[in-house]
This record gives structure tokens, sequence and C-alpha cells, in this order.
């Protein structure tokens, strides 16, 4: 762990002295974690890699301003929500077709993901995805990132509200929102029948 | 006493922190079956939108590229700045680096110039100097009011003792009037008007 700590100390020294390809080292051992979470608030793969590079770029750009106040991930984090916050803003009135992660699936392109055998549980997790994409959709984009940091990253209530520059209440809202809507979205789905799923895809 | 909202809540955040709210709310989910319903769907909620982390997350055979991409973009990112190897010392004066330097520069520094220069020398001539205050004293009379009081008397003919004649105009008691006045009693109403103003001048 100590040594971990101390490579990324120095990955961080030698990144602010403009060495590029220690901050790819760095990028490379957080990309996917900032990738999922674009992936989630954005839910389109493309769109997901252009806003997670964005806040690679940012975090490039903004990293001679780092004292270690914080760990390395926290003050990433703190510059993701910065530009999902941001994105939030110029992105209103752009484009809501999406690719999905059946897409991904079912395309050969470079980015896409591998093609998976079309087994019983493939399909279940195609439709599995959809399902709770569609689930994600029904959210605004504050109550996803409230509900994204509060679930996938643990944050505390204080340390959204901190982060998104709002009341402690308001996040506490957004979340329980946000879980209303999902399970009134989910509830209607049964997603633990693969089995019933698979034939429903075969047909 | 069991309370259904606030096991609610209570099972939410366990939820959401990662921990089984099994252990620590038993009693309540035991003997609730609505909070044991609501445990079940809302468990049901989060362990999918979980599973979704996992669905999400690319294949190995995706990063190469992606961090491929990245670099690209960081390099595209670092052209503007001036590597130190690559900084070019330039002896050249202020003013010839200056006159020399693109139109971009010297054309709106010399318009700015210009406008500035303008608009003192109009400034200059439309403004005028500012007035010197003089105090001059100027002696304006107080008028003073004054009350004034006017008695006037008004007299009346008793027409029962005495023969009758001609109607006398009424008017104000004075020297000259006294003798025209024999026959009449005065009213019983004294009339007083009081007349404000006037000044000493009057």
């Amino acid at each position: 762990m100590t040594t971990v700590t101390d490579n990324e100390t120095d990955l961080i020294r030698r990144a602010q002295a403009d060495d590029a390809n220690a901050f790819c080292s760095l990028a490379e051992r957080y990309a996917r974690r900032i990738y999922l979470l674009a992936f989630h608030y954005c839910r389109n793969a493309q769109d997901a890699e252009d806003l997670s590079q964005e806040v690679w770029l940012k975090a490039y750009q903004a990293l001679a301003g780092f004292r270690a106040e914080s760990s390395f991930y926290t003050w990433l984090r703190r510059i993701t929500i910065n530009a999902f916050l941001n994105h939030q803003r110029t992105s209103a009135s752009r484009h809501q077709g999406q690719t999905t992660i059946v897409d991904l699936i079912d395309s050969d392109s470079e980015t896409a993901y591998e093609s998976r055998s079309a087994s019983a549980e493939t399909v279940y997790t195609k439709v599995l995805f959809e399902t709770v994409m569609s689930a994600l959709s029904e959210l605004t984009p504050s109550q996803r990132l409230m509900f994204m940091l509060r679930h996938y990253e643990g944050m505390s209530y204080d340390e959204i509200a901190a982060a998104m520059n709002c009341s402690t209440g308001t996040i506490k809202k957004g979340v329980s929102r946000a879980i209303s809507k999902l399970r009134a979205k989910l509830s209607t789905t049964n997603t633990d029948e693969p089995e019933r799923l698979t034939r429903l895809a075969e047909c | 006493m069991h309370n259904c909202k606030k096991t609610r809540e209570r099972f939410t955040e366990l939820l959401l922190d990662g921990a089984d709210p099994r252990a620590v709310l038993a009693r309540e989910l035991r003997e609730c079956a609505e909070c044991r319903e609501e445990f079940g769907e809302l468990s049901e909620t989060l362990r999918v939108t979980s599973r979704l982390l996992e669905t999400a997350t690319p294949p190995e055979s995706y990063w190469p590229g992606y961090h491929a991409r990245l670099k690209e973009r960081l390099r595209a990112a670092q052209q503007p700045r001036v590597a130190p190897g690559q900084y070019h010392v330039d002896n050249r004066s202020w003013l010839s680096r200056f006159v020399f330097s693109s139109i971009r520069v010297p054309v709106p520094v010399g318009l700015a110039l210009i406008a500035i220069v303008g608009l003192a020398f109009v400034f200059s001539i439309r403004v005028p100097a500012v007035p010197s205050i003089v105090y001059v004293p100027n002696e304006v009379p107080v008028v003073q009011e004054r009350e004034r009081v006017v008695t006037q008397i008004v007299y009346r003919e008793q027409p029962s003792k005495r023969k009758r004649s001609k109607p006398t105009p009424l008017v104000p008691k004075t020297d000259s009037t006294v003798a025209t006045l024999q026959g009449f009693t005065p009213a019983e109403e004294v009339k007083l008007t009081v007349i404000k103003g006037g000044s000493n001048e009057k």
C-alpha cells in the first residue's frame, strides 16, 4: 500500500513537471472508474469516452494546483463532478439519440466491446442493461449524479453536497427520489428471470 | 414501537452504505410485512443497478485504444505550451519587436491610443473651468406678521318708536358719521373681523 502511494506520489510529482507519460500512468489507474461514472451519467458510450477524457484533460491542466491535501482520487472526483455539471449545462439541447451497450455488444468496431456468445447470460445481461439504462434515463441529470455518487462512489451526503454546491437536504431528497423512480421503473420488469428473458429474446 | 418510515429510512441508508440491514433491523423486518416487502424491492433495485457497473465496464481490449486517444488529446493540448528547450530568446528591443510584430498587436494598440488622445482633447475643450464659489451678502427684509383688529359696529334703526325715515346706509362709526347716526341703536351682535397679514412698512 505504501509502495503504491509512494509510486503515485512520484507519478504526480513527475506529471506536475510536465511528464505526459507519468500522467498517462496515473490515468490508467483510474480511467475505468471515471469512465464508468461518465457512462452512467451520459448513458452513451461515445459521450462517456469524450466526457471522461475531458476530465483527464482538465485534471492535467489543473495538476499544478494539486497540493495532496486529499487523495488524488478525491481531487480527481471533484474535477469529474464539475465536468459533469458543466456538461449538463452545455449539452441541455444536444441530441437525445444514444448508443447503448446493446449497440456496443452487437457492433464490431474497435472501440466496442468484443462480441460475446449469445448465451442466455448475454441476452439476460443485454435486457438487464437496457432496463436499468431506461430506468436511469427517467432521472434528471442531477438526480443521476447524486445517486451515482451515493451508491457507486459511497460518498456521504455532506461530501456530495459540498461537491455539488448545494445543501445536504437537497442531496437527500434527490437520492430518495432517484431510488423511488428506479424502483418504480424496475419493479415493472422482473429482472430476476434470466431464463424467461432468454426465451423471450430467442423468440 | 415500530415506525415504518424510520425503519425504511434506516435500511435505505444501510443498503446504500453497502451494509446488510437484516443484521441491524432483524426485529423490525420480522414484525412488519410491509417493511419486509419494501426492503426486498429496494435491495433488489440497488442490486440490479450495481450489476450495471459490471455490465458497463468495457473489456480489456477497449483500454489500449482509449489511452492512445487520451495521449493524442493530451499532446494536442500540450502544443500551445512552450517547452523549456524550445524557448526562443528575442534580443530585439521592445520597440522593434512591437513595430515588427503581427498586425494584430500594433494596429489595435495604435487605434486605442488615438481614441484616448482624441477623447482627452475633446473633453479638455468642452468641459468649462470649474466655477469658483463667491459669497455675496444679500439683505432681505423680513416680513413680520401682525394682527390688525378692525372693529365694526353695525347700527340698526328701531322702527317702533320713531317715525320712519329714509334708510341710512351702514357705515363704520367715525367722527363725521356720528351725527348721522341719531335715532339708531347698536345691534346686539358686534361683528369682529380679524385680518391677518400686513407689514411694518404699511
